[in-house]
């Protein structure tokens, strides 16, 4: 009767030890794994985040709720990409003073051209900022005319594209010197035609009408492709 | 007629008959000089050193196009001939180099937000033009 009392009691403390273990053991396992699963998907979804995350710049096209479509013009080609919000997330800001400036979401409008920063996919971004600012153009040719009366210049660039130019107040007129590549400041009468000029405009809605103010222009005078050439033939 | 006086006499003859063949002979050797035809077939070929005109090249290696950056400057390298006037402008400024080397670098400024820079090369009368667009951007690196 001990004997028997004895041989169960023990063996139901082994196997209760065994259950024990049985639980024990695959708990620690699977929570690893879990952890490890956990802490793979955090780092790809911050890898992914992190690559798709982009800079978008272009005209809005459509404003609605908190989504905003914008056109966005390369080079090469367009492509409309769609612009989400969220109050919660997106922060609205102003770069046409020069300075960054938090703005509200309703001071961004049709026509506004925008940078918008986030993850990107499918021509689809999150935004998680939204910068509204100016579109400038950079280009360079050889001035054609310069209308004393009208203060314009006329420009052919190497696209074969004419320009007029209306130099204004404000426009930093600028001129390399021919010997010493210094950069100085220049008057109006000194612009010539057949002289190099690089120029900087605010971006041209219109193509048809070619006419813009300058906000700088830099004079390559042709005195200095003249002394080049003189002096390799020599 | 004495032996001696004919037999100097056909000497006399032979002579002359020689010394009249030496002259008629160098005679006709100088005519045929002076009568040498120019031939008129004959292909001119004239060696004109030719100008090895240059292919004026432009390469941007830095920066990326599409670039954002918490820098208020940039580095801009690239590749041109030695010799090119480089002119660097943006809506906000505008540097002039002239390369010394193949490899030019320039630090240039940049101004919140969009930066479209222009870089482009002169030689002569060839102009090369590139354009990348850097955005300057204070949190978004």
């Amino acid at each position: 009767m001990i004997i028997s009392l004895f041989i169960s009691s023990t063996a139901s403390r082994i196997r209760a030890a065994d259950e024990q273990n049985a639980t024990n053991e695959p708990t620690i396992e699977v929570d690893d794994s879990i952890k490890n699963l956990k802490d793979k998907i955090a780092q790809k979804v911050e890898e992914l985040t992190k690559n798709n995350k982009k800079i978008i710049t272009g005209y809005i096209t459509k404003k609605e709720g908190e989504i905003i479509e914008l056109k966005k013009i390369d080079i090469t080609s367009s492509i409309d990409v769609k612009v989400i919000i969220d109050a919660s997330i997106t922060q609205f800001y102003s770069l046409l003073t020069g300075s960054k400036k938090t703005i509200q979401e309703s001071e961004i409008a049709k026509d506004d051209f925008i940078i918008v920063s986030g993850p990107f996919i499918d021509n689809t971004i999150n935004a998680n900022a939204l910068y509204k600012t100016q579109d400038y153009q950079v280009k360079s040719g050889k001035i054609t005319d310069v209308d004393k009366k009208d203060f314009t210049i006329t420009i052919i660039t190497s696209e074969k594209d004419v320009y007029t130019l209306d130099v204004e107040q404000y426009t930093k007129q600028l001129q390399m010197n021919a010997e010493t590549l210094a950069i100085s400041p220049i008057g109006f009468s000194k612009l010539k035609p057949e002289d190099t000029i690089h120029f900087a405009i605010k971006k041209i809605a219109n193509k048809k009408d070619m006419r813009a103010s300058a906000l700088r222009i830099l004079v390559i005078p042709q005195s200095y492709f003249e002394t080049i050439k003189q002096s390799t033939t020599q | 007629m004495k032996r001696e006086t004919v037999i100097t006499t056909i000497i006399g003859i032979i002579m002359g008959v020689i010394v009249a063949f030496i002259a008629i002979a160098s005679i006709k050797e100088k005519n045929v000089e002076y009568k040498k035809v120019i031939s008129t077939d004959v292909t001119p070929q004239v060696t004109v050193p030719l100008k090895v005109e240059k292919k004026l090249s432009l390469t941007i290696e830095s920066p990326e196009n599409d670039m954002i950056t918490d820098q208020k400057t940039i580095q801009i390298t690239g590749k041109t001939e030695i010799g090119a006037l480089i002119v660097i402008q943006s809506p906000f400024d505008e540097k002039v180099m002239k390369n010394t080397n193949q490899q030019f670098t320039i630090d240039f400024p940049l101004s919140l937000g969009q930066n479209n820079i222009k870089i482009s090369s002169h030689i002569g009368s060839d102009t090369l033009e590139k354009t990348v667009y850097v955005y300057f951007l204070e949190s978004e690196k």
